[in-house]
C-alpha cells in the first residue's frame, strides 16, 4: 500500500519509508488528500481551494483563494457557494456538473478553462472540479493561468 | 494598519461582496468592447457563450447572438447615452441543459467617448411567464367569443361589474354601461333581499365559491332561468393607482326557460 505524504513550504512529512508527493493542482487522488490536510497546510497551497458540502455551503476557503477574491473566510464560510460566493460558476459548466455527478452517483474529476471575476477583473483560470459519491466534501480548485 | 485603514479595508471588502452578489451582470468595456471590469453574474451568463474560453472582449463573446453590437457601438455618434436598451438575445435552444438561460436582456450605455457599461440579465423565466399569460388571454378571449350560454363577468370587492365583454351582451343583453353596476342587475327586481349581494360575496369568501339557481332577468326585462357561480379571485387587493381591481369572477349560465329546467330535472331523476 502506498501512502501519500505532502510537503508544504519545504516541510516534509515525517516518514522514512513513504513516497513524498508534493500537493499540486493536478495531483492525482486530490480530493482524498485535501480531506486530510490541516487548515495551515491548505493555506500554504499555491492555488485556491474551496470546499463545500452537499447543500453547497462553503466549509473551506483557503488563504490563496481568499486573497485572490478579496474576501475574508468569515464572509464566505457557511454561505451557499453558487449563489452567494461564486455566482459566476452557477451555470451548466460548473454548478450543474456537481449536481449531475451527485444524481448519477459518479466521480467528478475534471479540469476546465474558465474566467473568474476576481475583484471585478476577468481572470483566466483553470478550475478543477472534484466530487466523489459518498464524500462529505466537494472541491472547486482554482489555478491562475498565465495570460 | 491604522484604524482608518482597517475601516477602509472592511468597506472595500463589503463593496466587493456587494458587486459579487448583485443578481445582474455588470460589465465595463472600452468602446471596442475590451472588458475592463466584470462582476460574477456577467461571467456566469457570458461564459457559456464564449467560444475561445475567454471573456476578453464583450462583442466577441456575444458575436454569435448579437453580431451587430460592435458596429452599433462604433456608429453611436453621441459621446454618451444608451446604445441599446433591454435588447433580447436569443441563445442557442437547448444548449447547456434544461436550466440554462435561453434569453438574455442586454443594455449598453456609453459612459463617455472611451467607456461602455453593459447590464445583462437572464429574462428567460420572465419571457416564459409573459408568453403563458398571453396564451391564457388568447384562450379566454376565444372562450368569451365562442361560448353561447355563459356570461363571464368580473366583479370588484363590492360585487360591482368591473369589466364588460361580448358574452355579457349575449346572455343578458346588457351593454358596456353595465360596468360599475352591481351584479344584481341580472336578477328580477324584488326577487332578492337587500343584503343578497353581500351574502353571496361573503359565502364565496368563506367557501371558495357560491352557487345558486333561479330566475334571472335580461336588460329588456325578459326573465329566464339561470345559475350563478361566484368565486373569489386570488391577489385581489388593487395595485397602487389601480381602482377597478377584479376581486370575484361570476359565471352566469342561461338554463333556458324555467319549464325546460323542470323537465331536465325530471329526466335526470328518471335516469338515476
Amino acid at each position: 500500500m502506498q501512502h501519500l505524504f505532502l510537503t508544504f513550504n519545504g516541510r516534509v512529512a515525517a516518514s522514512d519509508t513513504m513516497t513524498v508527493t508534493p500537493l499540486t493542482f493536478d495531483a492525482p487522488d486530490l480530493a482524498a488528500r485535501l480531506d486530510q490536510c490541516t487548515p495551515e497546510q491548505l493555506d500554504a497551497l499555491e492555488f485556491g481551494v474551496i470546499g463545500f458540502g452537499a447543500d453547497t455551503s462553503v466549509t473551506l476557503y483557503n488563504a490563496f483563494e481568499s486573497q485572490a477574491a478579496g474576501l475574508s473566510p468569515q464572509r464566505v464560510l457557511g454561505q451557499p457557494l453558487f449563489t452567494n460566493v461564486a455566482p459566476c460558476m452557477n451555470n451548466f459548466m460548473v454548478a450543474q456538473r456537481f449536481e449531475d455527478a451527485h444524481e448519477d452517483n459518479s466521480v467528478l474529476d475534471d479540469t476546465i478553462d474558465y474566467v473568474l471575476t476576481l475583484r471585478m477583473r476577468p481572470v483566466k483560470v483553470a478550475l478543477r472540479l472534484l466530487s466523489t459519491p459518498g464524500g462529505s466534501r466537494r472541491y472547486v480548485l482554482v489555478q491562475r493561468q498565465p495570460r | 494598519m491604522s484604524r482608518d485603514a482597517n475601516e477602509l479595508g472592511a468597506e472595500h471588502e463589503a463593496l466587493i461582496q456587494f458587486l459579487y452578489l448583485a443578481p445582474v451582470g455588470l460589465v465595463q468595456t472600452t468602446v471596442e468592447g475590451d472588458v475592463t471590469m466584470m462582476n460574477p453574474v456577467a461571467a456566469q451568463l457570458l461564459m457559456p457563450l464564449s467560444h475561445d474560453g475567454g471573456l476578453d472582449n464583450l462583442f466577441t463573446a456575444l458575436s454569435r447572438v448579437a453580431p451587430e453590437l460592435r458596429a452599433r457601438t462604433a456608429q453611436h455618434g453621441e459621446p454618451y447615452g444608451k446604445i441599446c436598451d433591454g435588447l433580447h438575445l436569443y441563445l442557442e435552444a437547448g444548449a447547456g441543459g434544461k436550466r440554462a438561460p435561453q434569453i438574455l436582456a442586454l443594455t449598453l450605455l456609453k459612459l463617455d467617448p472611451e467607456r461602455v457599461m453593459a447590464v445583462i440579465d437572464d429574462i428567460t423565466e420572465q419571457v416564459r411567464r409573459e408568453r403563458r399569460l398571453r396564451q391564457n388571454e388568447a384562450w379566454l378571449d376565444a372562450i368569451l367569443t365562442g361560448v353561447q350560454d355563459y356570461a363571464l363577468v368580473s366583479l370588484d370587492l363590492q360585487g360591482r361589474i368591473c369589466d364588460w365583454n361580448e358574452s355579457i351582451r349575449r346572455v343578458t343583453g346588457f351593454g358596456p354601461d353595465a360596468v360599475g353596476r352591481p351584479f344584481t342587475i341580472f336578477y328580477p327586481a324584488g326577487a332578492i333581499a337587500l343584503e343578497y349581494r353581500q351574502d353571496r360575496l361573503r359565502e364565496a369568501d368563506a367557501n371558495g365559491w357560491s352557487l345558486d339557481e333561479g330566475r334571472r332577468q335580461r336588460a329588456d326585462g325578459a326573465v329566464f332561468w339561470g345559475s350563478t357561480l361566484l368565486a373569489p379571485l386570488p391577489e385581489r387587493e388593487p395595485l397602487p393607482g389601480d381602482t377597478d381591481g377584479a376581486a370575484y369572477c361570476l359565471i352566469l349560465r342561461d338554463l333556458g326557460q324555467p319549464q325546460d329546467t323542470a323537465a331536465r330535472h325530471q329526466e335526470n331523476a328518471h335516469a338515476a
